[in-house]
């Protein structure tokens, strides 16, 4: 079993044990370099994310490797709670290739088919392959299996619903202001009350573009420490009714213990007919926005719990399209380790059209000084004709060795093959397929 | 206003089945237009059953195979016309059949202008059934100049007949996306988030576009009227107010200028102007539905 994933996720360790697995960008590389100066590891890749630190192995002696992986690991976590091997997990085989495609499809993912883990097994695949040396991370296997991994991940997101629609609050009001507003270029936004959750759906409708900010909260130094961040204005919490006919989106969430934006007030204080939407998003507990507002024309009002029911909906309708997404990930798996049991092939294969090259050149060479009065142009006639004849001759051996390989017979077609045409078997460690 | 176009029926390269503007020799065969309109009906046809489909599995907006089939229906549909043209020595715009196949072309241009930009392209859930049915309707109609002969005062009646249909294709995807809107909105209001609320675009991309098709709609409508007054007064002596025709000609004028005036006044929300929208085309629409009852087809444009 040359494959190997060693790591943790979210699923094996909590958010203290994850971040004390966590390697640094330059980390990686130094890491990377040192498993591969070693015995037993030809390739290898290391993703490493805040819900998941995983070295991915193409092993050549896997028993002197895995427990050197998981040294490394335990050395750099250092000190904790349990045993670092309570937190790991093991995978060879098609199990790992397996599990690497459902890593990239979000399938394995806190948030279910969540799209950002793509571009982060991209990152380490790329980073991987940039390192140089004496030894390559990636080679030939590796190439194919990250390249295989991101285009499940694309097949998964686009034949099923995997990843469709906002799977957390913040996405959910940004899904929504969408539908109300088209672009978010350009808009105004509006935040009273500088709670964590505020400020995470701000920074959301922030990177879709809403380009002006206000932070109003009761405390000022904390408002405007937020504006700072998203390059905004703070103002005082007692001026945020002056500024709400400016805005285009509302998040409340503050910790007030009655409705702050009551109907009379809002209808007191705005406009009659409000021209271009005003999109509230009240995650305030209790509710910060008088519920009645939402009834006022080109008024939108959504609640705390609107969003939760947005996100489990979407969540249920995630959940349902696993079995299709699990149905791609069998069959790529499949395709990949018969591609990848067709190398079993490949330096019998070598060694069979290297032997025949021989065969070919000795008894041409043979043959041409026996045939003297030939023009040079006639000569290279013969030698193509050998060459496409022995060509012709070993392209249906090789093409069933291939498909033996891939079929899991390729012992005892190897085996008779070897015989057949009395080839030794080499020492196949190190042997690389051509990419 | 139109029959007095119908003069006399003298029209011998269309009954030899060729065109006057083509060469002696060249010959069209009888039908290849109304071939080249079927396919077109087909491909309309196929892009509404994406539509559905795209609508009723409540995904995000339409794909671009849509497009290709709407710019494939589009590009046959024009064939059609050039066939039309060819055959019969002027263009699809007298009698019914013709007058809804041009009509047709017009909401199939529109769906394969916003099938160019991905957030309008839902459009064509209602656009393109609408210009499939139009098109089955003329083809059992018979896509065939009735009455007599299209006499041209220059161009200026192409010109009246050709501004009236964009008048009537601008209101009617106005409507279309105004529709849309209502739909959306009432999806955004009342928290229930399905099809509608995946599939049509946002809720300001429909206002806009309800907002410029009914300009452009009404600008061609205004063009179309003005000719059509002036060509009436020029050579029949005066605008005739009791024609059944011209009284829904300028209700529909009228309808469309209470539309504009409620899209702008300061006094209205978007909501209410969506509803004035696809309540003056409603009417608009019954009221053709009824005059075509009691007008003969002979003196009908459309």
């Amino acid at each position: 079993m040359p494959f190997a994933v060693i790591g943790l996720s979210h699923r094996t360790a909590p958010i203290e044990v994850r971040e004390k697995f966590a390697f640094g960008s330059t980390e990686m590389t130094d890491v990377l370099s040192h498993l591969l100066k070693g015995k037993g590891v030809s390739e290898a890749a290391l993703i490493s994310t805040c819900n998941r630190t995983e070295f991915y192995l193409h092993l050549s002696d896997p028993e002197e490797a895995i427990p050197r992986v998981i040294e490394t690991l335990a050395a750099q976590a250092g000190e904790l709670p349990k045993p670092a091997e309570r937190y790991l997990y093991v995978r060879r085989g098609s199990e790992a290739v397996q599990h690497l495609y459902r890593v990239v499809s979000g399938l394995d993912s806190m948030v279910l088919g969540e799209v950002q883990i793509q571009g982060q097994v991209r990152d380490a695949y790329e980073m991987a392959r940039s390192l140089t040396g004496q030894r390559q991370a990636v080679r030939a296997v590796f190439n194919r299996l990250f390249q295989s991994a991101l285009a499940v991940g694309g097949r998964v997101r686009s034949e099923t619903r995997l990843s469709e629609g906002a799977a957390s609050i913040p996405s959910a009001a940004v899904e929504l202001a969408r539908k109300i507003f088209g672009s978010l270029r350009g808009r105004r936004g509006m935040v009273i009350g500088a709670g964590d959750m505020g400020e995470l759906t701000l920074e959301c409708l922030v990177n879709e573009g809403v380009a002006s900010v206000m932070v109003a909260s009761r405390n000022m130094v904390r408002a405007r420490e937020v504006a700072e961040r998203f390059h905004g204005a703070a103002v005082p919490f007692s001026d945020f009714w002056d500024q709400l006919p400016e805005t285009d989106i509302i998040i409340t969430s503050t910790a007030a213990p009655h409705t702050m934006i009551t109907r009379e007030e809002f209808q007191r204080r705005m406009p009659r007919k409000l021209k271009s939407p005003l999109f509230f998003i009240d995650i305030a507990i209790p509710r910060d926005v008088d519920p009645e507002i939402g009834e006022l024309p080109n008024v939108f009002l959504y609640s705390i719990d609107d969003l939760e029911h947005i996100v489990t909906a979407n969540h249920e309708r995630r959940l349902a399209e696993v079995p299709k997404a699990e149905t791609i990930i069998a069959a790529e798996v499949d395709k990949f380790w018969r591609w990848y049991s067709s190398l079993q092939a490949v330096p019998f294969i070598r060694q069979l059209r290297e032997r025949a090259e021989g065969l070919r050149q000795t008894e041409l060479d043979r043959a041409r000084s026996q045939l003297d009065h030939l023009s040079e142009s006639d000569r290279q006639r013969i030698d193509r004709l050998t060459r496409d004849l022995l060509q012709k001759v070993l392209h249906q051996p090789t093409a069933r060795m291939r498909a033996a390989a891939e079929d899991g017979r390729e012992h005892d077609v190897l085996e008779a093959a070897r015989y057949l045409f009395g080839i030794e078997e080499e020492d196949a460690v190190g042997e690389e397929p051509r990419e | 206003m139109q029959e007095a176009a119908y003069a006399n029926d003298n029209r011998p390269a269309r009954r030899a089945g060729r065109s006057s503007f083509l060469p002696s020799d060249s010959y069209i065969p009888p039908r290849m237009h109304v071939v080249a309109y079927a396919i077109a009906a087909v491909l309309y046809l196929a892009a509404s059953v994406r539509y559905a489909m795209r609508f009723a599995r409540a995904r995000s907006g339409a794909t671009a195979l849509v497009a290709v089939i709407v710019y494939a229906g589009v590009a046959c549909h024009l064939v059609g016309v050039g066939f039309y043209w060819a055959r019969f020595g002027e263009p699809p715009l007298v009698g019914l059949g013709p007058s809804l196949a041009s009509l047709a072309l017009l909401l199939g241009l529109a769906i394969a202008g916003f099938a160019h930009f991905r957030s309008a392209r839902p459009l064509g859930l209602f656009l393109a059934p609408a210009a499939a049915l139009l098109l089955v309707l003329a083809l059992l109609i018979g896509i065939e100049p009735t009455g007599s002969v299209l006499a041209f005062r220059g161009t200026w009646l192409a010109i009246h007949i050709s501004a009236g249909f964009i008048g009537y294709a601008g209101w009617l995807v106005s409507a279309a996306a105004a529709l849309m809107y209502l739909l959306q909105l009432r999806q955004l209001k009342h928290k229930q988030l399905g099809a509608i609320f995946e599939f049509f675009p946002p809720l300001e991309t429909l206002d806009e576009l309800a907002e410029w098709a009914l300009i452009t709609g009404f600008c061609a409508m205004t063009l179309g009227i003005a000719i059509g007054w002036a060509w009436t007064i020029r050579f029949e002596g005066g605008f005739r107010w009791t024609d059944p025709k011209v009284i829904w000609g300028v209700l529909a004028w009228l309808a469309m200028l209470l539309a504009i005036w409620m899209r702008f006044s300061r006094l209205r929300t978007p909501r209410q102007a969506a509803m004035w929208n696809v309540a003056g085309f409603t009417v608009v629409f019954v009221a053709y539905l009824a005059a075509r009852m009691v007008i003969p087809e002979t003196q009908f444009f459309l």
